[in-house]
């Protein structure tokens, strides 16, 4: 049969989770089942038994009997409220854009936000600014959300209860920053501190210098977990005061990270994932592409997608770093003798690997590109940037930088100022440093010593009430402001809404404590009245439409570095011991849903799928495979993680197992667990920071142990299985890899027959393996006819797509209890694989297939469907009309790539009950669905719909190429979705159908699906990896 | 029981005409009921002729019938938004300022336009939220307003003309031909192309011969 090739011809097999790997029993049960679980239960409201519960159904169907036969006479009449005065160039119903800018995981975004009369429903990225180039990631499209958050913070707070009276207005609100202003210049005099985030922002910081002049005994603070003081002390030692790196992705034909995550969650990460896929997709074209080494502790992004990857403990990348250094120098490399006599010393990880990587980069100088990740301390950067500068890269893909910031002290630094006495009064710009630090710190006690403590927050969160005052912050969206890439570029934060309660952005505040006018607009005008030059309102105007400003600030430093001071600090650098099962490896990293915890309170990430654990709503203990089991660890058990500091450290939490993970290291991420109480953050995980130590974020001699006990993890790992089919001719309910994912490596593109012959075993094409067509293709082929590609070569799992779609297409939450259930509501779901050997953790892969309805030809949910609810459209689509369907969800069960969802409640009403303001948030061009309708990806039909409208006003037949972009390819941050009219050969997703590697999922099946993939190319070094395996 | 009594009929001798009556007269109930049902619980019975109260007596035979105006005057989006909006109170108050300055019954739009409350108007052309209807299309395409809304310019209250149901839209999308007028003509609600003579196909305004209206679901439901 057509599957047993598959597997036996495809060599490489890919698993879901470790459940299936092992054929678990468990898993082959719920892969027979027809409806995932639950599916047939009925649940109902607590409380409610089902006696009750048909007593209520019968009595509303009573209801609504009464209801109609009024009902039916006329449907209940409607008002219009229109404008008294129709603010200029608004047209009601159309969606405006404004440009403005935010910053996201450290990095500075340049968007592009859409409006709907005065309401902000979508932020996108603005295709003319540097760090953006069109996309966002995840964080950026849920912060849409963000500001309809019912939990924000709404009132001032003073010694942690509700000022006036709980009764902020604009006019109070000012009032209490004047009170607090004034209690400010009673105790800053004898010593205050700013503690703020790394914001570059040029009128905060010229409000902060003009803090400083006003109170000259001012201590700067930043805590921010973007900010990179390791890589800045290690630029200093170099002969870089104040300066920061900047990366060029598009310059770097071999790119190595070390416990760096550049294209997931550090640095400018949507600027170097486009620059990186640019490098990747050139294979089509050149048969060239870059190569990524990663050697980290645990699945990163950057470490999912590379082309080697090996894993190893934190503390042990620096004498890996060593290593290589000393390797290169044996190859030729000016290395500094220090460096090198130290290198020579270094516990190297793998000799043959390291050999393999040095080679390549000599091969490669001028054209490579080392990265460091924050984790790592000072000195390990400094080396990376020896290495870097003896390749030549520094100046081409390594690029020194003046940064804006002020020189400040780290929260450590300021919490021991505190406890000295020296500061009296404290201004907390946006941190939340009581839940974000580490109680070996003791922020929290310190701030009780403060006389006068004022916080400005988003939400009244674990800082807010411990403080003397607290003061609402507006969102990005409500204030104006100003933010400087990493490049230089500046860019105009830009309103579009009036703040929905009393609040204050950063810049009014500081200019408030100051006792000037806390005006935004005001206030940011002046920063840049004389960068303008002659006619500022022409200047201002062109800056807030393009949404940047000209010309660019800051400099690139060219000095020559200096490395004689470097020996000195690798001199107390001593071997770091290697984890046991006993004394094992803590390392606390950033979550990929919620950061740091600032989005704990976001509803849309937290159901976020994480890209690699594919947990929602909760954080875990991450552990591999044999660690696990060598301490008798199961998913899902809670584990007791110890740490010995100054004080000893405990956390219960859950255990999760999964491969990647380097040995003995327990990895957990942190930002959950918050005592802040919001309605979406409440009860989602653990509090990682209560084990967080002073210094480095990896920690060694952790005893974890099992606690007793189980917790429920919501993973969707498993969910939508569509890999897999039962053989039931081989007797056994063996499962059959059915090569839905492919891959193959740069040697077997770049030799063309090969190329054919390999894909060959996957029958494509072979008509000999195809089903029997069951019904004739109905799809006409005139006018537009809408296809996708999605390239599984740039596809980093970044998750921005599946946010993107939740943003645009009003999907709802449906929370934790339900993700258990397989009822999650993303039309675009990321499948994670592994490949590789549970046993030999640098042997493991993870790839990434982002899936959403194909939109088949011959598409088996419509032949099942007995209202026509799912029909074909005449330009190939796969509607659903939501009125007609009735809730069979024969449909879902039809679906081969199992992407369709089900209403089983009404989720949408639910999202708007418990969080009132949501239902702002809402797309107007896409339905809200209701109960018991099924609903999945319709290629934006809405975009698609309105481009056409517009077209046809043009007096044009067809749409031009590029005139319909889906939110997802829209978001992409590395341009690997692509959509457009397939009945065009020169439209670009054309073209991209038309390459070699281009493949259906599961096109034995005969469905014919619009959205096809093309295949991941792995560029092997072929030192490491000499098979020419797909 | 003795010879010859005759038993009492249990049932009077019309009854055996019952089956001859049902016979005839079931079928005549029940295309009266599908009729009646078919008719007065569609919208040609319950929507069209809905002409509710509005808070302020505005007449449209007045303004666009008597005066003339241009529909546009006052639904200014209609060549470019979904909506053909409600005009703002200012766009009253540009004539009414001058124009029955003092009329009483002007007095809900004068408060309107000096507190900045909206004149709560109530909607007559209602169609379900779950169809997109798109007026720059339409009237881009040439469909004359009166297709959808009827003489306007006649209504003193302003009734709906059309039932505005789905068979109704489909039946123009599978045809739109015979609604098309000049672009010229696209407010003026009295021109009849038929009689005018107008022929589309040899329009040399109009770039669009081979119009395909979509009828698949997703062309209005989404």
């Amino acid at each position: 049969m057509h599957s047993e090739n598959n597997q036996e011809k495809s060599g490489k097999k890919y698993w879901r989770s470790l459940e299936e790997l092992a054929e678990s029993p468990d898993l082959l049960a719920k892969m027979k089942n027809e409806f995932p679980t639950g599916a047939a239960e009925l649940e109902v409201t607590a409380g409610v038994d089902r006696r009750k519960f048909l007593g209520i159904i019968g009595a509303s169907a009573a209801f609504a009997g009464l209801t109609s036969a009024t009902g039916c006479i006329r449907k209940p009449s409607e008002k219009i409220l229109p404008y008294n005065k129709r603010p200029e160039d608004l047209v009601e119903g159309k969606a405006q854009y404004y440009a403005s800018a935010g910053r996201f995981g450290g990095s500075v975004l340049g968007l592009l936000v859409t409006s709907y009369d005065g309401r902000p429903t979508k932020i996108d990225g603005n295709p003319s600014h540097p760090m953006s180039l069109g996309a966002t990631n995840a964080f950026a499209q849920a912060a849409v959300l963000d500001l309809y958050d019912p939990d924000r913070s709404q009132k001032v707070l003073k010694a942690g209860v509700k000022a006036d009276g709980g009764k902020t207005t604009a006019k109070s609100l000012k009032a209490a920053l004047a009170a607090a202003a004034a209690e400010l210049k009673d105790n800053a005099g004898q010593g205050a501190a700013l503690l703020m985030e790394a914001v570059p922002s040029p009128t905060l910081l010229g409000l902060v210098r003009e803090f400083q002049t006003a109170y000259p005994k001012t201590t700067v603070a930043i805590h921010d977990p973007a900010m990179r003081w390791q890589e800045a002390a290690a630029l200093e030692s170099v002969g870089y005061k104040n300066a920061q790196l900047v990366n060029r992705f598009d310059e770097a034909d071999v790119i190595v990270a070390f416990d760096a995550d550049p294209l997931g969650l550090e640095g400018d990460v949507i600027r170097n994932s486009k620059m990186y896929a640019a490098k990747r997709r050139s294979v089509d074209e050149t048969k060239k592409m870059s190569r990524l080494y990663v050697v980290e502790p645990a699945f990163s992004l950057t470490g999912a997608v590379a082309d080697h990857r090996l894993s190893l403990r934190s503390s042990g990348i620096g004498e890996c770093v060593l290593a290589l250094a000393s390797e290169l120098s044996d190859l030729g490399l000016a290395i500094p003798a220090d460096v090198v006599a130290r290198g020579k010393q270094a516990a190297n990880p793998n000799p043959k690997w390291i050999k393999a990587l040095a080679a390549d980069l000599v091969a490669n100088k001028g054209n490579s590109l080392l990265l460091v990740g924050n984790a790592q301390r000072a000195w390990v950067h400094a080396v990376a940037f020896v290495i870097n500068s003896a390749l030549g890269n520094v100046g081409r893909g390594v690029i020194v930088r003046s940064s804006p910031l002020p020189a400040a002290k780290t929260l450590a630094e300021l919490t021991a100022d505190i406890n000295r006495g020296s500061v009296q009064a404290l201004v907390m710009i946006d941190v939340n440093p009581a839940y974000t630090s580490s109680a070996e710190i003791g922020f929290a006690e310190a701030l009780k010593k403060v006389k006068t403590s004022i916080h400005l927050g988003y939400h009244a969160d674990e800082t807010a009430v411990a403080s003397s005052w607290h003061f609402p912050r507006s969102h990005f969206l409500e204030s104006w402001g100003d933010l400087l890439a990493s490049d230089g570029v500046a860019s105009i934060v830009q309103p579009l809404i009036e703040p929905l309660f009393p609040s204050l952005s950063e810049v009014e505040f500081l200019a408030g404590l100051l006792g000037k006018t806390a005006n935004g607009y005001e206030l940011v005008q002046n920063q840049w009245k004389s960068t303008a030059g002659a006619d500022f309102a022409a200047s201002w105007r062109r800056w807030l439409h393009d949404g940047v400003v000209k010309p660019t600030l800051g400099e690139t430093l060219s000095g020559k570095s200096d490395f004689s001071a470097l020996g000195q600090r690798l001199v107390g650098v001593g071997t770091s011991p290697s984890p046991s099962a006993s004394q094992m490896e803590l390392l606390l990293t950033l979550d990929r849903s919620v950061y740091d915890g600032r989005y704990a309170n976001n509803a849309w990430l937290q159901e976020l799928p994480d890209s690699i654990t594919k947990l929602t709503w909760d954080n875990a203990a991450l552990m591999s495979p044999r660690t696990a089991k060598e301490k008798g660890i199961k998913t899902g058990d809670l584990v007791e993680i110890k740490v010995r500091g100054e004080k000893e450290r405990r956390l219960k939490i859950a255990a999760f197992v999964v491969p990647g993970v380097a040995e003995h290291t327990v990895v957990v991420q942190l930002g959950y667990g918050r005592s802040f109480n919001g309605r979406v953050s409440s009860g989602t995980g653990f509090n990682g920071y209560e084990l967080l130590g002073r210094d480095d974020a990896f920690i060694f001699g952790a005893e974890v142990q099992l606690a007793g006990g189980k917790y429920e993890l919501a993973t969707t790992q498993e969910h939508g299985v569509s890999d897999y089919e039962y053989d039931t001719k081989v007797g056994a309910e063996a499962i059959r890899n059915r090569g839905v994912y492919r891959e193959l490596t740069l040697a077997t593109v770049t030799a063309e027959p090969a190329l054919e012959k390999a894909f060959g075993k996957f029958n494509l094409g072979n008509p000999k393996n195809h089903r029997t067509l069951l019904w004739t293709k109905t799809t006409e082929t005139r006018g537009n006819q809408w296809g996708m590609t999605i390239d599984l070569n740039s596809c980093t799992g970044c998750n921005a797509c599946t946010a993107a779609c939740q943003a645009e297409n009003n999907i709802s939450v449906v929370g934790k209890n339900r993700v258990l259930k397989s009822r999650e509501m993303h039309w675009i779901r990321i499948d994670r694989y592994f490949a590789g050997s549970v046993d030999n953790p640098d042997s493991i892969q993870a790839v990434f297939q982002p899936l959403a309805c194909a939109h088949c030809e011959t598409a088996p949910c419509e032949q099942v469907c007995p209202v026509a609810a799912t029909v074909h459209g005449a330009e190939g689509t796969n509607d659903i009309a939501y009125n007609r369907c009735i809730g069979t969800r024969y449909c879902a069960n039809n679906c081969p790539y199992k992407v369709r969802r089900f209403n089983y409640f009404n989720f949408s009403k639910e999202n708007d009950e418990q969080n009132p303001l949501y239902a702002m948030q809402k797309n107007p061009r896409v339905t809200v669905r209701f109960r018991g309708v099924i609903e999945k990806c319709t290629y934006c039909i809405q975009r698609v719909n309105a481009a056409r409208i517009e077209s046809k006003l043009k007096g044009e037949e067809i749409i031009r190429d590029g005139g319909v972009v889906t939110a997802c390819q829209q978001v992409c941050p590395t341009d690997a979705i692509m959509f457009g009219n397939i009945n065009d050969p020169d439209s670009r997703v054309s073209q991209l159908k038309a390459l070699p590697r281009n493949y259906a999922v599961l096109s034995e099946l005969a469905i014919e699906p619009r959205t096809t993939f093309l295949a991941k190319v792995r560029n092997a070094n072929p030192e490491l990896d000499s098979s020419t395996q797909l | 029981m003795h010879e010859g009594d005759r038993v009492t009929p249990i049932f009077p001798k019309w009854t055996n005409r019952i089956p001859t009556l049902v016979a005839i007269g079931a079928p005549i109930v029940l295309i009266g009921v599908v009729s009646f049902i078919w008719y007065f619980f569609s919208p040609k019975w319950t929507d069209v002729g809905y002409s509710p109260k509005q808070p302020v007596a505005f007449s449209h035979q007045l303004h666009a019938g008597q005066m003339g105006m241009d529909c546009r005057y006052c639904h200014s989006t209609v060549e470019r938004a979904a909506f053909a909006a409600i005009p703002p109170t200012e766009t009253c108050m540009g004539c009414h300022s001058m124009v029955q300055a003092k009329s009483p019954r002007l007095q809900l739009v004068r408060d309107s336009y000096k507190t900045g409350k909206p004149i709560e108007w109530v909607k007559v052309h209602m169609l379900p939220e779950h169809a997109a209807f798109n007026h720059s299309i339409h009237v881009g395409q040439g469909v004359n307003c009166v297709s959808c809304h009827g003489r306007i310019d006649q209504m003193k209250v302003v009734g709906q003309a059309q039932p505005l149901s789905m068979g109704w839209c489909l039946d123009c999308h599978r045809n739109p031909y015979p609604n098309l007028v000049p672009k010229d003509q696209i407010t003026n609600l009295a021109y009849d192309p038929v009689k005018a003579g107008y022929d589309f196909s040899t329009d040399p305004h109009r770039q669009r011969k081979d119009l395909k209206p979509p009828q698949h679901c997703s062309g209005c439901h989404y």
